[in-house]
């Protein structure tokens, strides 16, 4: 089975410009001759190797690939920001809270201990309110 | 990402990335997808560099990765016409030799297309620039050459001849 030059170039230009009969002569033929195949693959390479030259929007492949491995991480972010969020949204563990009952208490008994909670997470932030706010009534 | 490793993909981007993607122009997907499925080949593997095997070349890795993506793409779209025929193309095209079918090879294919363009009348040049630079179809083409869309179409399949003719030749020993 053999196909005509003219339906070879319509497949270049626009695959889907040949009707469902057509593309199925053109699969057939090109099962049926190696060469065929290989000269069409030839072609369909330097059309590419063509644009990748001269089209103006295919000549920043790499900056394009490098911005979207920027969305990538940044997307990463912010589902890790994301985790944050919800750890900050859950509520402080009842244990720490008595603790920093506990602690609030002692401070109410000694107010020029001096002593104070630095916060170093979230969670001590939260823990440690009300013992500051203790403090500052002292 | 370590350093080490951003490095590692950031030289395979740049020694394979042309090979790449003229192999997916060359199974037979349109031109208007190369682009976006040769991105997201890169993506997959940025994701997981670990996979690919120490003892093969990262182009072959890059291939059977472009290849299913190619395949899954087009099961995807259900709206497209002509599906089922692009899957079987590009299975066909998968199998097939071509005669760049090395990373150095393409690359040098590349460079020799830019003096193999240098060797067609200007008129014909005109025409390549028009199809590929300014992405206009065989019609508009044919308005400005005051010709037939049937006779650019033939003219653009005879040029991309010549012009493989061209690379092959420039690409041989003393070529």
């Amino acid at each position: 089975m053999s196909v005509s030059d003219g339906l070879l170039a319509r497949f270049l230009e626009d695959r889907e410009s040949l009707s469902e009969t057509e593309f199925d002569a053109l699969l057939a033929a090109l099962k049926a001759d190696a060469a065929l195949s290989k000269a069409l693959k030839d072609l369909l390479v330097i059309d590419g190797l063509c644009a990748q030259t001269l089209a103006p929007d295919r000549r920043g492949f790499k900056a394009q690939v490098a911005q979207r491995l920027r969305d990538l991480e940044r997307g990463r972010a912010l589902e890790a920001g994301d985790v944050v969020k919800r750890f900050h949204a859950r509520p402080a563990p009842r244990r720490l809270a008595r603790w920093g009952a506990l602690a609030a208490a002692a401070c109410a008994v000694s107010p020029r201990s001096g002593w104070s909670v630095q916060p170093s997470s979230p969670l001590d932030e939260r823990a440690a309110r009300p013992i500051v706010r203790q403090q500052r009534r002292a | 990402m370590s350093a080490q490793r951003d490095e590692r993909f950031a030289e395979m981007l740049e020694t394979t990335q042309a090979h790449v993607r003229a192999y997916i122009a060359g199974l037979g997907v349109p031109p208007v997808d190369v682009d976006d499925l040769a991105q997201e080949v890169y993506l997959e593997v940025y994701r997981n560099m670990e996979a690919i095997p120490a003892d093969l070349e990262p182009i072959r890795w890059l291939k059977g990765i472009a290849r299913n993506l190619c395949m899954n793409h087009f099961r995807r779209e259900t709206r497209r016409k002509l599906k089922t025929q692009l899957e079987s193309l590009i299975e066909h095209l998968d199998r097939t030799p071509a005669t760049f079918d090395d990373v150095e090879a393409m690359q040098e294919a590349l460079r020799a297309l830019d003096g193999c363009m240098e060797q067609l009348s200007e008129k014909n040049r005109e025409m390549i620039r028009m199809r590929y630079r300014d992405g206009r179809t065989s019609e508009s083409i044919a308005e400005a050459f005051a010709t037939t869309a049937e006779a650019v179409r033939i003219t653009l399949f005879r040029l991309r001849g010549k012009l493989k003719e061209c690379v092959t030749r420039r690409l041989e020993p003393h070529g």
